[in-house]
């Protein structure tokens, strides 16, 4: 079980963006992209997602083997797929709550109903583990919000809609090192066998807390390195010069 | 053909129309008998006048009346008769008696860089006084245009000014118009711009004189990218009416206009604004401003405002805002605390509240100009 | 199939659209189609009125007659409506029921399956239900009824309660306001007359619902609520009809009277079905220290032109215009507010949302008037317009007249869309386009919704929905 990316090709107006990108990551682990701004490290994430700005030029994404191109964006999210956004869109007049009981409401078979009283519980429980005020769930859906406070509702969201395969793109901007060691908590926490992680980042410092079981090296569209946890501190202390001389 | 048999002489426009009413939209609050100018004729002859300072790097030119006395440039042309304008806004009897009657005008064809005129309209005599004005912008070119109005002496003069302006993809222009006639005077400016391609236009009045001035602007946007920028400030006093009727039409797709009028009223003084933003259908990406500030210095003054909207595109981004307020207590109280008196406190705010809309020219010769008709105007009235 | 579909002609039924469904006519009164002084007598011989009722008629007759179509501003489909190809009066008796067992089958019926009944029982101080040109049914509580609050139909209230209702009628919108106040001052039938005796607060809603059930007829209610000094009322108004082939008119007169320190509040959902004119006056009086609030909210009709105001006559009054509209293909939301300030610091708020689906149009036309020599007057205005499709349309048109440097206004709008990136960001979440497109627009006007009784929120919400249905894709 994995999500798979084959030799994906993508461009937005007309500009490849991505140019043959492979990448395998099995339920149960972590795997980092790193890489320079520009490198199309965050469009991998939103072409991952469905967004209809990108074109797939060529190449595939396979969940648990099965291509998902013909999959609309909220039926890769039921289908299993979590984006944590860098720069998560704010929905104006609608509550935190309403609407993760929207979402789950989604995910449900037709004439079900969510149960009020148990989805609560569960809410109040992940949002302790995320150090959330309970005054946040009657508040609009990230408006008004501080990076911080953003970035938790993303991690949120996640842990109550137990997606398989989570991507989280630069999840650390924006955080303060406190923020940053609760939304780590949070990640860790949904660390499993059954999911996969893909962490998104331009710094190394994320990794200190969301230890990766594998590191890539992304530029100009492509991987260009693979490596252990080690990777990204070698990374931190050289630079992505060597991308230039390679 | 036979003399017996010549047709009688066809009806002119101007005869067709009538002249604006009451219960015409688009004259309402507004003093639509002023409009009717039946009876007036040619002022004749002008007279000259002390005229201000020479304004730096800019041609001069001077009308007396319909009589171009000094000026010339090669990219300036003197018109003899009028472009005929067109009035979408409530005016056409007005447009068509210009068209019927004016004699006198420019055209500036700007082609190269650094293109800066400046016209003044000396006028004087009890009668009508009709300049043309044709800005036509190439192509990356660039103008500056400054056109004053200036009574010589004391006599009731009604001026109907037409302007037209076009500016060619790529294009830029900054046109200020300042407007300090004697209060006996009337000034009906009818003023189309249009903006095809790429083009920047930034156009300014500053409405100091007159009793009584009727102005409809109607800009075009014809072109993507294009950015028209309306700015207006208006310091009627007792006995002065302004009414300003604006139109921004964005026919094309991602088009941007910005409009900021403000007012500040002295004694009796009134206003009235009455703008649209009218979004053509598949105009997306249109970004349209729209904001009508009034500043009420006294018990007695009047501001009508009428900001409106008209969208048929979506994907668009348009907002207009109108307010009306006095200078606050709280401003008034910190320039106090600071020693200042109360009176020039206010005086200080309110210079400030103008002093806003001039910053947006973006052209320090044209800000400095703007700021010394308002400066004397508030020492007119204070 | 149960024996009511028997009797009742399915008009295209379509899911979920409640309203759509109508009953053969048995009407014993019929004016008979067209307008003219015979119409008046007869209704005025049907309704046994006072001579100066029928003199008031005929006076507003004269002046709709002589009054121009407002086509200079308004927009031109007024000019389709065929005065001559209405029916003016249709009623089965001018009396109206006290209980819902003397109501006659067809008509208890057509409230059931509209919940009125429910709804009184539920939550309701006080209802009444008219079919066509009068109510079947009016009843007020007990209770109420015994510290002297009055709530029956306009034609008792001018005939049993003169002395109250004389003085106010007319008073708030003259007959010669507009064209439409005229007609309806002429052929007037129908609507509430409600008086609130001083210092008593009605906790619950009174409520009225407005029934068409035949067709090329038109609905011509007048309603005059007075609150006496430091009295308090809610008054609801829910509304539909079948939607037939050809175009119906419902022209309504409505005038609010708060005296000192009164509060009323005004709330309405209106579902005309997609065929119906709806040309409204409505306008309250506030005295000193007096709240009026219209609480409007617009899904149905072809046409909606209404324009809620309040004349803030007396020091510290206060108006208020809380309005929702949702114009779909074929219609046409044209509202906004007048706020006239007649007194010393007087406050009046309007806040409008709109929203255009398909090929939809909104309006807003709002007036603000601060007349001379008074101080402290303050309005504040928003219209927030959302366009869901590429050809929907939105306009606003304000005026706002001020005099003197004593006051503070503010007009806000603007004009927005669903943006792509939240879509994305829903979507992203497992929401359909269609479900987050829905989310979106409730999240939109989500603060007005809740100015509304939770027991309309409910309903308004789930009409929205419906609405929305389809938009996308």
């Amino acid at each position: 079980m994995s999500l798979t990316i084959e030799n994906l090709q993508a461009s937005v107006d007309e500009t490849p963006i991505l140019k043959g990108l492979n990448l395998e990551i099995p339920a149960g682990e972590v795997h980092a992209i790193m890489g320079p701004n520009g490198s199309g490290k965050s469009t991998l994430s939103k072409i991952i997602a469905g967004h209809d700005d990108y074109e797939v030029t060529g190449g595939k994404v396979l969940l648990d083997g099965v291509d998902i191109a013909e999959l609309e964006v909220d039926e890769r999210s039921r289908a299993g797929i979590f984006l944590a956004f860098q720069y998560p869109a704010e929905v104006p007049g609608v509550s935190n709550a309403n609407f993760l009981r929207a979402a789950l409401q989604a995910r449900m078979p037709e004439g079900e109903e969510i149960d009020a009283v148990s989805f609560y519980k569960d809410l109040y429980a992940k949002m302790d583990e995320l150090e959330m005020d309970r005054k946040f769930t009657s508040r609009a859906v990230n408006e008004g919000f501080s990076g911080g406070e953003k970035k938790r509702n993303e991690i949120l969201q996640m842990m109550m809609l137990d997606p398989r395969y989570c991507l989280l793109d630069e999840t650390d901007s924006g955080l303060d090192i406190d923020a940053l060691k609760v939304v780590a908590k949070g990640v860790n926490s949904m660390r499993s066998p059954n999911r996969g992680f893909l962490v998104i980042t331009h710094y190394q410092r994320l990794l200190d807390y969301i230890k990766p079981d594998v590191v890539h090296v992304m530029s100009d569209g492509q991987i260009v390195k693979t490596g252990g946890a080690d990777l990204a501190l070698e990374l931190e202390s050289s630079g992505y010069d060597f991308l230039k001389t390679a | 053909m036979p003399a017996t048999l010549e047709s009688p002489p066809v009806k002119g426009k101007f005869d067709l129309l009538d002249w604006p009413v009451r219960t015409v939209e688009n004259w309402r609050f507004g003093s639509w008998k002023e409009a009717n100018l039946s009876g007036l004729e040619p002022a004749g002859a002008g007279k000259s006048g002390d005229l201000p300072a020479e304004v730096d790097g800019f041609t001069r030119f001077v009308f007396e009346n319909g009589t171009l006395v000094s000026g010339s440039h090669p990219q300036v042309s003197e018109l003899n008769q009028s472009f005929g304008p067109e009035s979408k806004l409530g005016s056409p009897k007005l447009a068509a008696l210009h068209e019927a009657q004016s004699k006198h005008g420019l055209k500036i064809s700007a082609s190269g860089e650094e293109t800066a005129i400046e016209i003044i309209h000396c006028v004087s005599g009890d009668g009508l006084v009709m300049p043309s004005l044709v800005i036509e912008v190439a192509a990356k070119a660039n103008v500056r245009v400054i056109e004053r109005f200036i009574s010589v002496g004391s006599d009731a003069t009604t001026v109907v000014s037409a302007v037209d302006v076009k500016l060619n993809d790529g294009a830029e222009a900054k046109y200020l118009v300042t407007q300090e006639l004697n209060l006996a005077s009337k000034l009906i400016r009818l003023a189309d711009s249009c903006l095809e391609g790429a083009s920047n236009a930034t156009q300014a009045v500053i409405h100091s004189g007159a009793k009584w001035v009727r102005e409809e602007t109607y800009s075009t946007v014809d072109g993507s990218d294009g950015k028209s920028h309306i700015l207006s400030v208006a310091l009627p006093g007792t006995g002065q009416e302004f009414d300003q009727r604006t139109f921004q039409h964005h026919g094309a797709r991602d088009t941007f206009s910005d409009l900021l009028f403000k007012n500040t009223l002295f004694g009796k003084g009134k206003t009235i604004f009455s703008g649209l933003i009218f979004v053509d259908e598949g105009a997306h990406g249109t970004d349209a401003y729209q904001t009508c500030r009034n500043l009420m210095m006294t018990d007695e003054c009047e501001a009508h405002s009428m900001p409106g909207l008209e969208i048929n595109a979506d994907d668009v981004k348009c907002s207009h805002g109108s307010t009306s307020a006095r200078v606050s207590d709280e401003e008034i109280f910190y320039l106090q605390a600071r020693g200042i008196d109360a009176k020039s406190a206010r005086s200080l705010v309110a210079m400030g509240f103008s002093i806003e809309v001039i910053e947006k020219f973006d052209d320090e010769t044209l800000e400095a100009l703007a700021l010394d008709v308002v400066q004397r105007k508030f020492e007119s009235v204070s | 199939m149960n024996s009511e579909t028997a009797t009742v002609q399915q008009v295209a039924l379509e899911k979920d659209d409640v309203g759509n469904f109508s009953y053969p006519e048995k009407h014993k009164y019929d004016a008979g189609y067209g307008l003219t002084k015979d119409t008046i007598d007869y209704i005025s011989k049907v309704k046994d009125e006072p001579a100066w009722v029928n003199e008031f008629r005929h006076k507003a007759l004269e002046v709709f007659e002589s009054k121009p179509m407002p086509t200079n501003w308004a927009t031109e489909d007024l000019d389709n409506i065929e005065f001559d190809k209405i029916r003016y009066y249709l009623s089965d008796g001018a009396k109206p029921k006290r209980s819902w067992d003397e109501v006659p089958p067809e008509v208890l019926e057509t409230f059931d399956r509209l919940g009125v009944p429910e709804q009184e029982r539920a939550f309701l101080a006080g209802v009444e239900a008219q079919y066509d040109s009068e109510a079947a049914y009016s009843n007020v509580k007990e209770a109420l009824a015994e510290e002297g609050v009055i709530f029956v139909t306009c034609s008792e209230g001018l005939k049993e309660h003169e002395e109250i209702f004389r003085p106010w009628f007319g008073k708030v919108i003259p007959t010669g306001d507009n064209k439409f106040s005229a007609l309806n001052s002429a052929v007037m039938s129908g609507g509430s007359f409600i008086y609130i005796p001083k210092g008593v607060k009605v906790k619950h809603p009174l409520q009225a619902y407005f029934r068409i059930n035949s067709e090329n007829f038109g609905q011509f209610e007048r309603t005059l609520i007075i609150a006496d000094e430091g009295s308090e009322v809610m008054y609801m108004e829910g509304c539909t009809a079948p939607k037939f082939e050809t175009a119906t008119l419902h022209s309504a007169v409505v005038e609010l009277v708060a005296m000192k320190g009164a509060k009323i509040q005004y709330v309405t959902v209106q579902n005309w079905s997609s065929n119906v004119y709806n040309l409204v006056t409505k306008r309250g009086l506030a005295h000193e220290d007096a709240e009026i609030r219209w609480i409007d909210c617009n899904i149905g009709s072809r046409l909606t032109m209404k324009y809620p105001g309040v004349i803030m006559k007396g020091e510290r009054a206060r108006g208020e215009v809380v309005s929702i509209a949702l114009a779909n293909d074929g219609q046409h939301q044209d509202t906004g507010a007048k706020m006239i300030h007649a007194a010393n610091h007087t406050t009046s708020n309007v806040v409008s949302k709109s929203i255009s689906v398909g090929e939809g149009r909104s309006t807003y036309r709002g007036q603000v008037h601060i007349p001379k020599h008074l101080k402290g007057c303050k309005n504040n205005t928003e219209c927030d317009a959302l366009l869901i499709n590429p050809k929907s349309r939105t306009d606003t048109y304000p005026a706002i007249s001020v005099k003197g440097n004593q006051h503070v206004t503010q007009h806000e709008a603007s004009v927005s869309q669903v943006s792509e990136e939240m879509l994305f960001y829903m979507q992203q979440r497992g929401l359909n386009e269609a479900q987050a497109m829905s989310l979106a627009v409730n999240g939109f006007i989500n603060d007005l919704v809740s100015e509304f009784p939770m027991e309309y929120s409910v309903e308004l919400k789930r009409l929205i929905d419906l609405e929305m249905e389809g938009s996308v894709g």
